[in-house]
């Protein structure tokens, strides 16, 4: 059974390339625009991980971390996020709100299919 | 695909921009307004992250510049002013011109971007110039040679709260390279105080690989702060470390800080085995002697590998051009010797210290000249796995062959020689040794029957066995075949070495039925004989119901050998020094005192000898006190006599040429450094020779 | 994901000897669940028997956990064994961590390690 993903982003072109790269990559994919999106979604259905981005409205990547690692079915569950150089702090930040790695921007398919591989296997 | 991306990404810029535009434009109402400030910083941060990834860099960097201002108006750093809304809508507005020209393909202007960018740095506070932006540079690491490295990763406990999966990581670094990787469980506590949530383990790694240490560091880079990572290079493979052996156990496990020294040492101090004793102690647990193990075992496989592809990535070269530097290389030593020789008469200390360097170069040029004809015995050996196969079939008969030392390196010459007789010595196997099932079962052996072909060097030479577990030779039915054939007389006491020879005479069969396999009765000799043309010997040993084993001797190569030097009148010759056991006076008293018979005393054993003086016709009366060289073929001393004997030769051989090809008790000739010529002597032949004209 | 179950019976055969099957995916989410069925085995008798051979899938707490009851078993001087019935998942898993290995660990004085061999 495909494992399934869930990539929350405020960015639709950033969800499309993640979404298209993930499917091609023989894995399920739910999206969410934004931390709130998100959260709602993974309180329903079942997903094996979790790509957020940080900056998203209503509620922001650290918001949702925190939120998804309360949920029993989030709790060991890879989490990484996307950040850009500029955002080391956030880094850090978002690695005590729990997450298990971090892609930073911009980025390419290949290197989106290695960090998935590197935290699910 | 990616124009598909691209596409999305402008609609969704297109969209941002618009909205960014509402923003400001109420932003310039209220400029305090929190939640419009992080619209517009997240509209900028998203048309940047999107834009990089989609290939519009240049609206990425572009865009970089706005959105630092406003992260500062985010964080309070900065007011917003009407110029600031000023410059951003400019900014939103060159954005939207690099966007409609990312289509058109026309030139943006670079102008207005660098103006607004240098309006909005004044208003932060920083001056500057927009400095092109550089081009990233591309580290392309040279391709590294491969390194084994000693990694301990220990997780923190709570690792798994972290969604990381520790496995995950050792199969991301089992994909770098040759991996062995030992859990270490020692630190675990009982069942009931164990956090089923908690991690425990941590692991003692070994890995070979060419990515060197920083691809290491980036399987960790997620958990960098959550674990214990150490790292160290522990062997680099390249040939010339790779002769010595690995290090011992004791060693690895003080290096890893497992042990100390002054313990090791005590441990050391008594005779057992290393890793039990120091466990017995209690002064190692026993995982971390696991790991060290582990590692010595890890770089045996590598090198092995190593040595594997090493030996893929040759050069192919046609064997002429080999036989021919080989031929060359003789000549110098030839040369060499000569050197040398008029070295030592001219007693000239700067020429004799010349002739000595040029006969260590030639040495080692000989050397390494004879060792690229070296080849593995194995693609021969492999060639056997189907013969056995096809001829068990055949026979009816259950038998595996197994083989060792594939690896022992012949000259290529030697290798094809010994084709046919290993092939002949193999059937024989199958056919007469190795028995039927049902008659292996009621021997109480297994049904399957086992044939093993190994290679190893001894000396100079190559030891190449063939040991079955069948039937074994029956000493009876050889004697009673002997006596039928005429071989031996009725009631000759023979010893069993003795008899199992006589299966190498001509016209020796023992098998009740004649196969198609073996059993014509002819063979052996002409394996006995292949063999010492080879200038190698054969030997079998037999225990009736266990099995055969058959010994092949062969020497290392065919182009060089050391040799006895001699003379005979003002004849030179050669006898290959392995067949050599001794020398001893012959006066012509002894002679006298044997009568005729051509036999000495020595050490109260008689000796056979054959005067060669005779044997080949040389003119001239021997010297008063002449020499026997006494040679031993297959456990045979048999003496040759000659008049002096001048000493140890090293001897490349020459062939004698189509001609003299079948001349008898000769095997090649060589060249002296004087530029004489001295022959070979055959001595098996020779020793077969005076035993059938005694016959 | 495939769930797993911890079933728990006497050996009809061998009074004492608890068997306690496990099939399924063995992961993290049911770590404390698999913690309490080998405990719960380890009480009920003085040979456990684990049989994992309809297991699907065991993570780094599963296979903590089994060494962690072998060692609390010796410890109590109760015998723990680990029938995988050939379950190539299993032993891939166990090999894959460097769990599996030639001699057994320090607390392994009956040679009765459960990563040793693996034959039985």
């Amino acid at each position: 059974m495909a494992k399934v993903i869930m990539t929350a982003d405020d960015s639709a072109s950033v969800r499309q390339m993640v979404t298209f790269t993930l499917k091609q990559g023989g894995y399920e994919v739910v999206e969410a625009v934004d931390g709130k999106d998100a959260l709602q979604k993974l309180a329903g259905t079942k997903v094996d991980m979790l790509i957020t981005d940080l900056n998203m409205p209503n509620l922001d990547g650290i918001g949702l971390i925190k939120g998804a690692r309360a949920l029993p079915s989030c709790k060991f569950i890879p989490i990484v996020m996307l950040t850009t150089e500029s955002q080391e702090s956030k880094k850090q930040e978002g690695k005590a709100a729990g997450a298990t790695g971090w892609i930073v921007k911009p980025f390419k398919p290949e290197q989106l299919m290695a960090v998935v591989k590197k935290v699910l296997g | 695909m990616i124009d598909q991306h691209r596409q999305a990404f402008k609609e969704e810029a297109y969209e941002l921009l618009a909205e960014l535009e509402s923003s400001l434009l109420e932003l310039e109402e209220r400029p305090d307004d929190q939640d419009l400030i992080g619209r517009v910083f997240r509209a900028m941060h998203t048309i940047k992250g999107s834009g990089s990834m989609f290939g519009f860099d240049d609206i990425a960097s572009f865009t970089h510049e706005v959105e630092t201002i406003f992260d500062m108006v985010r964080n309070g750093k900065l007011q917003v002013t009407g110029r600031l809304v000023n410059l951003t809508l400019a900014a939103r507005d060159q954005i939207r011109a690099m966007l409609d020209a990312a289509d058109s393909g026309e030139a943006t202007d670079l102008q207005a971007s660098a103006e607004i960018i240098v309006g909005l740095r004044e208003l932060a506070g920083f001056q500057g110039q927009v400095a092109a932006a550089a081009p990233k540079e591309e580290v392309h690491e040279a391709k590294k040679d491969q390194v084994t490295y000693r990694i301990r990763f220990a997780p923190a406990r709570e690792i798994f709260v972290s969604g990381t999966n520790p496995l995950t990581l050792i199969a991301e670094l089992r994909e770098l390279g040759a991996c062995t990787v030992v859990a270490q469980t020692a630190g675990f506590p009982c069942l009931e105080e164990m956090n089923p949530e908690s991690c425990y383990v941590y692991w003692d790694v070994i890995l070979t690989t060419d990515q060197g240490e920083n691809a290491i560091r980036d399987v960790f880079i997620f958990v960098e702060d959550d674990c214990e990572l150490k790292i160290e290079p522990i062997a680099e493979h390249n040939r010339y470390e790779e002769q010595q052996d690995y290090k011992r156990l004791g060693e690895i496990l003080v290096e890893r800080g497992d042990i100390s020294s002054e313990d090791m040492k005590a441990v050391l101090s008594q005779q057992r085995r290393f890793g039990e004793l120091a466990i017995s102690q209690g002064i190692l647990h026993e995982g971390k002697v696991q790991a060290a193990l582990a590692e010595q075992q890890h770089i045996k496989e590598v090198r092995q590998e190593k040595q594997v592809a090493e030996a893929s990535s040759s050069i192919r070269v046609p064997a002429e051009r080999l036989d021919l530097l080989v031929n060359l290389v003789g000549e110098m030593v030839t040369v060499q010797a000569r050197l040398s020789q008029t070295a030592a008469q001219r007693a000239d200390g700067e020429l004799m210290a010349i002739a000595e360097e040029v006969e260590r170069l030639t040495a080692e040029l000989r050397d390494s000249a004879l060792n690229i004809r070296m080849l593995p015995i194995g693609s021969t050996f492999s060639k056997f796995k189907r013969l056995v196969r096809d001829l068990s079939v055949e026979l009816g008969k259950q038998i595996e062959m197994t083989t060792e030392g594939a690896e022992t390196e012949l000259d290529k010459t030697v290798i094809e020689k010994l084709n046919d007789p290993l092939v002949h010595l193999i059937r024989n196997s199958i056919d007469h040794g190795i028995e039927l099932p049902e008659a292996r079962v009621a021997a109480g052996k297994p049904e399957r029957g086992t044939v093993h072909l190994s290679a190893v060097h001894s000396g100079d030479s190559v030891l190449i066995t063939i040991a079955d577990d069948g039937a074994g030779l029956d000493k009876e039915a050889i004697r009673t075949k002997g006596i039928e054939r005429g071989i031996i007389p009725a009631g000759a006491e023979l010893s069993e070495k003795e008899l199992f020879n006589l299966i190498f005479a001509p016209g020796f069969s023992t098998a009740k039925t004649i196969s198609s396999v073996s059993g014509r009765g002819v063979g052996m000799d002409v394996v006995k004989r292949a063999i010492e043309a080879l200038r190698g010997s054969i030997d079998i040993t037999s225990v009736r119901g266990e099995g055969t084993r058959i010994t092949v001797k062969i020497p290392l190569t065919l182009a060089i050998i050391e040799s006895l030097l001699v003379k005979i009148g003002n004849d030179s010759f050669m006898m290959p020094l392995a067949l050599v056991d001794e020398c001893v006076e012959l006066t012509r008293e002894d002679v006298a005192a044997a009568h005729g018979r051509n036999l000495a005393h020595v050490r109260d054993q008689l000796v056979p000898y054959i005067p060669l003086r005779e044997h080949f016709a040389i003119p001239g009366a021997p010297p008063e006190i002449e020499q026997i060289v006494i040679t031993q073929v297959n456990g045979v001393r048999v003496g040759f006599v000659v008049d002096h004997v001048i000493g140890e030769h090293q001897t490349v051989i020459k062939s004698l040429g189509r001609a003299y090809k079948d001349t008898e008790g000769i095997s090649g000739a060589t060249i002296l450094g004087d530029g004489t010529v001295a022959l070979i002597l055959d001595i098996p032949q020779l020793v077969q020779a005076a035993e059938a004209a005694q016959e | 994901m495939e769930e797993s179950t911890f079933e728990c019976r006497q050996d009809p055969a061998h009074p004492g000897t608890r068997v306690l099957k496990v099939a399924g995916e063995v992961s993290i989410g049911v770590a404390g669940e698999f913690k309490g069925a080998l405990v719960g085995a380890l009480a009920g008798g003085s040979e456990v028997q684990v049989d994992v051979s309809a297991l699907t899938a065991i993570d780094l707490t599963g296979l903590q956990l089994l060494c962690a009851a072998h060692h609390s078993a010796g410890t109590a001087g109760k015998e723990f064994h680990i029938t995988d019935g050939g379950n190539p998942t299993f032993r891939d898993m166990a090999t894959s961590a460097g769990f599996r290995r030639h001699t057994g660990c320090a607390y392994d004085r009956a040679c009765s390690c459960i990563w040793v061999g693996g034959d039985n």
